[in-house]
Order: C-alpha cells, then structure tokens, then sequence
C-alpha cells in the first residue's frame, strides 16, 4: 500500500464502492479463455472434488469425482478434464511466427487461463506436482493425458510467478492491480466481496454488500459448513459403489455429489465471467503486447520441451535458482516502468515518493553544446514548469515517459518558481538528433523507470564452492588393494 | 496446587463474567490467536474468563465463519492412526533414521488411553508426565523413549491450565525432544509458511512447559532440547516424513508471550460487577438485544480492531461492522493507519484529498493527500469503460 492508495481507500469508502487505480488495463484479456473452477474436499489439498470449465459463459461443463480421496474415481475425473483442457492449451502452439527481438520462432498465439483468485492458482500447482511425476509404466501406470494435464499445471503455476503474466489470470489479483477499496488484502482474496465492494448492488453500500457476499466460498478450499452437507452424501456413495470404480456403476451414483457443486460451480462461474467481461471493457495499455509476446515465448518454450519429453525438477538447483530469481526480478522492475509509464494514475505514486517529476514543457533548448572531453558537444535542456515543489536532487538519472527505452536526462537544474511550483532542468545525455525531445508547452514526465532490458552478466561456468551440494566422504581405500608397489 | 479462598473467590467472579455464555479452556491454539491481538481488551477479558469467542454469537449476522471441514478432522485423525500402527513402527524409523535413535530406543508410553477426558485425567496424566520425565532424567531403564501425549502443566495468568502435547521423545541419554504431528504436507522439502509456522510455534510452547517441568524437578533445563520434531505426511501421499527445526528463538517469543498474558486475579478485581457475557450468550434472545449487549460491552471495556482479526477472534465480524461505523482507518488495516497519521476517520481523509483544510493533527499528511486527490483528478478525467478495446 502506497500514498495513492490510502487515499483511494478513503475515496472508496466514502463512495460505498471501488475506485479505479488504473486508467487503462494492464492484463490482456483473451476473447476466448479457458476458465476452471475447482473444489477441494477440506483437507484433501492434492485431488480436486470438482472441476468446473469451459471457454465461454454459456457453455460450462462439470466433472465431479465421487469421493476424490480414492485414487481411482480423482483420475477418472481428471482424464475427463484432461482430454477437454490438453487438447484446448495445446493447438496454438500448432501455429508459429518468426519474432525478431526474440531471435526465435514463437507460436502467434497462447491460452489463457482464468480463475477465481489466488488460492486456484495453488491448487492447480498441487494438482501439476501429483500428476506430472506419476509413472508411465509398471502396474500403477497413469495415463499420459493426465501426466501432461500435470505438467501443463506445473508450467503454469510456476509462469503465475511471473510479475504481469497473463496464461493464467486468478481475478482477484487482476482486480487488485485495476481497483482500490477500503478492504484489506485478506478481504480481498474473495473475489465475491472483492467484486462486490467495486460495484456493489443498486441501493446497497459496498461494505454491506461485501459481507453478504464474502459468506460463500467461491473454491477451492469448501467452507466448513458445505463439506458438511456433502459428508453424507460422499459416504453413501461409497457405500452404494462398494469396491466398484467403475465408470457404469458409479456413474449413476454420482448424482446426488453432482446436485450439491453444481450451484456452487454455478455461483463461482457467474462470479468469474461478469468480473472478467466488465474488465474487458477497459482499453488495454499498449505494453500489454510486449508482455503477451514473452507469454507466448515461455508457453513455446514450454510446449516444446514437453514434447521431447523433457521433465522438470522438483529441486532447483543453484543455477536454475539464479537465473530464476534474475527473471523474476526482471519482470517485476519491467512491469512497473511499463506500468507507470503507460498510464498517468499508477505514475502518482512515483511522483508523490519524489522518483518523477511532471509538468509543462516551458522551455528547449535542442542545440545547446557544452564542453565534454575537450570537445563540443550537442546536450538539449528541457525545463518543466512543475506545480509542486521538486525534491528529486540534482544529478539524479531520469527517464521521459515518452521514450521510457530511450537514453536517459539529468536533474540539470532545480529554480523556484513565483507561482509556488519550481522549475527543472533535465539534460538529455546523448547528442544524437535522432532521439526524440517532447514538444514545447506539452505536459510531459520524467521518471526513476525505463523499459530498456538491464544486462546481466553471465553466470560463471561453475558453480562457486559456496553453491555446491556437499560433497560426501570419498571411500575407503580397498582393504586387499592392488599391488602396493 | 492449594485451593484458597481468594482463588476461589476470583474464579467465582470470573465464572460471573463468563455467565451462560460458551467456555474454552486455554489451549496452545488459543493461546497463539489470543497472542494476535493481546492490545483489545475485550479479547483480554473473554480470554481471561475463558468465554470461547468463536461460539459466542453463534445464531447471529456477525457469526464466525471458522466451521471444520469433516473431511479435514478425518485426514488428522487418519494419518495420526496411521503413525501410530504396528506399535509406532513408521515413527520408530523416522526417528532412527533421522535423529540417530537405537533399535532398542523402543519403549512407548501411550498416555491417551485409559485416563478420563476431563480435569481429573488431565491432572492424572500430567502427574504421570512428570514422573515419566523424572526416570527420564535419571537414566532408569524403565524410562521411555516416546510418550505419546503427554501433557505439561502450566500457569497461564496466574491460572492453572493443562497442554497435550502430540509427543516427546528421547533415545537413551540423550536430551528430550518435543514433537507435533500435523495433517499438512511438506512438498519437495517445503511446506505452507503460516501453518509450519503456527506448528513450529505450538512445539515452542510444549518446549518451553517441558523446560519449566524439568526445572520444578530439579533438574537442568538444557536437558530439553530446543529442536523441534515435526511429523507430516510427505509430498502428495500420505507416507510420514520427520522435519527437524531449531526453534529457539520461537522459544523465547513464547516466553514473551506468556509474560504478557495479564494476571487473571488483577483482571477479575478489576472488573465492574455488572459486566457478563451471559445476555449476547442467549441463543433465545433477539439478535439486537445480543449484539447491543455486546456493544454497551465493547464501549465500557474498548477494542482494537484490525483486520487480522479476522482469521483468528471469533468477534472479528462484529468489530468489523463497529469499525465501519466509525469510519476507522484501521478497517484497512495497519498501513492505512501509518499512512495517515492523525486523521481520525476514513471520510476525513477523503476530505482531505480534495483539499480541505487540515486541523494541526493533520496538518503532516494533509499536503501529501490533497496532492495525491489533485494528481488523481487530473490523472483519470476521461478514462472509461470503451468498446473499441482491443482484440486479444
């Protein structure tokens, strides 16, 4: 929580309903999603009860496992779902396109993958760990489908880290980086009252509205009192299906299981898809395209490594490790400049921690030259004329918003103004004519963020000793040894 | 421990407080979540008179939504049994393969069979605890080398109260362990950080109760050690894996802990005569005649509502809604309230940001959030839901 968004929570409160921290949206939201709904049983986190899915609003379908805790009846469900979701995540990666800053061919499109909130995105990496490790053979042979199913979930549970990624969308998060209300990040995990503080019914106020609608679990984790009414249904189906596991016998049975998640699914799904298609109203930022082309890298990437059946380590190791933090820190930083840059609300906040600075253009001076290394050389002055006072000090590296990839300004200067602002000085660090300069009486911002690609050193072809596994005792010598001479 | 008449006359009045409403006896778990928010003095009251919160307004709008799953106690209970079968055969192993026990480090006492499940067996099993213990420390070969729970006495504000814990274990000459054994899994040598960590904080209590155990014997309290044995099923099946944790600086926070609790005597003369739980109890009474009631009480003693709370009081949804009413910053929680310091209530400082003039307590934050309101306007006009978005 920032400056900006203390004061929007006041502002929301005040209001009874959520206010936009956003002026655009920062998340591609896909025409045709692959939305899944899941239900745990309470305490059962590694099998799904319930799944429900589906691309499009009107057409959800459902898959219900009995009793999940027997391994038989959880795979029958989820090769069910399997052979919906595999079939669906896989055919972009049929279509390919040559991407030049990528140096490589990336599939022209990606999946995306929508879920209620956070806690799905857990349990789709749960289900991913239990089903991409099971065996392709011996006695206990899983299907491959499901062992796919599994390492498609791992892929994107591990991608979810990724800061700005959009394969796989838990909407509480997506509306956390769009809306502010006066809730706390606990509150908001449901999406019901989340959803519901934004835009609360007509005639309720955003508060009310979200306690009724925080009472109900949208999935996965049951509330105490639903796995109660299901306690007894669970145990006469097993009690009506014996030993069988059989999809004849058991399907049948599963009615009375089926009847109690549909309205739950049901309810989540409303949940999902009025949140999702209200969202997709708001007109996307022009750098989710930059983002959505690195999706599609890693989702490549992906597809291809599983089709040569590589596999994925459980344990990373001290490599793997490193350049894992190294993208993840990348994405972050990146998204926050491409953020801030793309849109003047989540620049505030910047601009209130003293890391931008933003004004009218009152002055240029494009062929200004100063003396550098005994030379001439061409360094434009832009002066802003800033309503507030600038206490981003002098020499400080900044970035014009306009061309966030561009070479970077100088604090050149910082004056008073008599109207109560001040006037900076930002010095262009480059010569070249090429480089853009904003226009004269524009309103224009200078920030700590650019979107240039930092540059990393290689890691060393080894690892250093202190990243090395132990190294065990080497053996004893052999007691009867060779020839001693 | 002898009965006088001040304490009896203490635990009458505190029984007073309590009235009709639900009890709970302190247990770990109720310690830790009392531990959360130990600033509000009405959790302080209720946890002092052992009122259990979560089934006070049971019945009501502001009811907790803290109900267990069946399907989770049976996983517990299931895996439990399973540790426990063929004379402790899988724990056995963990403990030789792990923590370096002999095979004859073999001798198990159950202590959760033939004892009465009320007060009585308690005291007789925290007695036989501590004799246990005793032939422990001094090397008897009839000593064991697991008690299954055991169950440690402890003085928690001044009142006597009983923990069970899940284990505590030794092999011969060696110090003693405290053990948990927990339903959640350790994935891959991870597991979820709150629960490790409300485990890890559960086996400190045991540890630190164990220690003062050892001392009140005699003996040295080194003897226990302060490395935690945690048992929890392993990755995605239900096979037990043993994770070993040094937890002494947990030890000494829950020593902290325990010192902060206040003084049940103090509490209990201090308290009005009139103040009782017993009206906001009555499942019969009308639900505003109970939440008034509970009310009039939050006024006369105060609360301090945070959203924290809501994981882990009982009265959390109540608060929340006196919260809302005040318009509290504190109903976003903490860093709301460091972010606007002096500004008494969320509408003010909604005035605030669109420059209304600061009172001198305001007067830090009020440029800061007028500047903010201003950027905002000026940042959003125009920005709207549109249909010309792009194709995705």
């Amino acid at each position: 929580m920032n400056q900006l968004d203390a004061a929007l929570a006041a502002r929301s409160f005040r209001a009874g309903r959520g206010v936009r921290s956003a002026s655009l949206r920062h998340r591609r939201l896909a025409p045709n999603p692959l939305a899944l709904v899941f239900w745990q049983l309470g305490g059962e986190p590694f099998s799904a009860a319930a799944i429900g899915y589906g691309h499009k609003r009107q057409n959800l379908r459902m898959v219900v496992a009995g009793d999940p805790r027997n391994r038989d009846l959880a795979f029958a469900a989820l090769l069910k779902f399997a052979g919906w979701f595999n079939q669906r995540f896989e055919v972009a990666a049929g279509y390919r396109e040559w991407i030049q800053e990528e140096g490589t061919e990336v599939s022209s499109n990606a999946p995306q993958v929508i879920v209620a909130n956070e806690a799905s995105v857990e349990m789709i990496g749960r289900l991913g760990r239990r089903l991409a490790y099971l065996p392709t053979d011996g006695p206990k042979a899983a299907p491959p489908e499901l062992i796919r199913l599994g390492q498609h979930f791992l892929f994107l549970h591990r991608h979810s880290r990724v800061a700005g990624q959009q394969l796989v969308v838990p909407l509480t998060d997506f509306l956390s980086q769009h809306w502010v209300t006066p809730q706390s990040a606990f509150e908001q995990q449901s999406l019901g009252a989340f959803n519901s503080y934004i835009a609360p019914p007509a005639g309720s106020s955003g508060f009310h509205a979200a306690a009724e609608s925080e009472r109900d679990s949208l999935g996965p984790v049951p509330s105490g009192d639903d796995d109660q009414k299901l306690e007894p249904l669970v145990d006469r189906f097993n009690l009506r299906r014996g030993q069988a596991t059989d999809a004849v016998t058991v399907t049948p049975l599963l009615i009375p299981i089926e009847n109690h998640y549909r309205p739950l699914i049901q309810h989540t799904w409303t949940q999902v898809w009025d949140c999702r298609d209200r969202e997709a109203s708001w007109l996307e930022a022009p750098s989710v395209e930059r983002r959505w082309q690195s999706d599609r890298k890693a989702y490549t990437q992906h597809i291809d490594w599983t089709a040569k059946n590589g596999r994925t380590r459980t344990r990373q190791t001290a490599r793997q490790a490193a350049v894992r933090l190294r993208t993840l820190e990348d994405a972050k930083a990146r998204l926050q400049a491409e953020e801030a840059c793309d849109d003047p609300v989540k620049m505030i906040p910047y601009i209130l921690q003293n890391k931008a600075v933003q004004g009218r253009v009152v002055r240029i001076e494009a062929d200004r030259r100063e003396r550098i290394n005994g030379r001439m050389l061409r360094r434009p002055l832009v002066t802003l004329l800033s309503p507030d006072a600038c206490l981003v000090p002098r020499g400080k590296e900044l970035w014009w918003t306009g061309s966030p990839d561009g070479r970077s300004y100088l604090i050149h200067d910082v004056q008073p103004d008599p109207s109560g602002g001040c006037l900076v000085t930002l010095k262009l660090t480059t010569g070249s004519t090429a480089t853009p300069l904003p226009a004269a009486k524009s309103q224009a911002c200078f920030s700590v963020h650019t979107t240039t690609k930092a540059w990393f050193a290689n890691l060393p072809p080894t690892e250093p000793w202190s990243h090395r596994p132990p190294v065990g005792e080497p053996p004893p010598a052999p007691i009867e040894g060779e020839n001693p001479l | 421990m002898k009965t006088t008449a001040a304490q009896t006359s203490y635990e009458a009045k505190l029984a007073a407080i309590r009235a009709s409403a639900p009890a709970r006896s302190p247990t770990v778990r109720v310690l830790a979540a009392y531990a959360e928010h130990s600033d509000c003095n009405l959790a302080t009251l209720g946890f002092a008179a052992g009122v259990d919160f979560d089934r006070l307004l049971v019945g009501t709008q502001y009811e907790a939504p803290f109900g267990q799953s069946p399907f989770a106690f049976s996983r517990g209970v299931a895996f439990e049994r399973m540790i426990a079968k063929h004379g402790y055969a899988l724990t056995l192993e963990l403990l030789r393969e792990k923590m370096d026990f002999a095979v004859d480090d073999a001798k198990i006492i159950n202590l959760r069979q033939a004892y009465q499940k009320n007060k009585q067996g308690m005291q007789m099993r925290a007695n036989d605890t501590r004799t246990l213990i005793r032939q422990l420390i001094n090397g008897s070969p009839t000593a064991p080398n697991l008690i299954d729970g055991a169950v440690l006495q402890a003085s928690i504000g001044g009142m006597p109260a009983f923990f069970e814990a899940d284990a505590l274990a030794a092999r011969f000459g060696g110090p003693i362990h405290a053990g948990e054994v927990k339903s959640f899994p350790v994935v891959d040598g991870r597991a979820d950080r709150d629960k490790l960590g409300a485990a890890l904080d559960q086996v400190s209590m045991y540890i630190l109760f164990a220690k003062q155990l050892v001392e009140s014997i005699g003996a040295n309290p080194d003897l226990i050690s302060p490395v935690a044995l945690i048992i929890t099923p392993m990755n995605v099946s239900l096979t037990p894996t043993l994770s070993i944790k040094d937890v002494s600086k947990r030890i000494g926070r829950a020593e902290r802990l325990l010192a902060k609790v206040p003084d049940v005597r103090k509490i209990a003369a201090d308290i009005p005569p009139d103040i009782s739980f017993g009206p906001i109890a009555t499942p019969t009474a009308p639900e505003a005649s109970r939440a008034d009631a509970l009310h009039v009480l939050a006024d006369r003693v105060g609360t301090a509502y945070s959203p924290s709370c809501l994981s882990s009081c009982g009265n959390a949804l109540f608060c929340r809604g006196r919260a809302f009413k005040a318009c509290s910053p504190s109903l976003t929680g903490p860093q709301a309230i460091r972010l606007l310091p002096g500004v008494r209530s969320l509408d003010r400082a909604a005035e605030l940001t669109d420059g209304a003039p600061p009172s001198i307590n305001e007067a830090s934050v009020a440029p800061l959030l007028a500047r903010a309101g201003r950027l905002y306007d000026a940042a959003i006009a125009g920005a709207s839901p549109s249909k010309n978005r792009r194709a995705g």
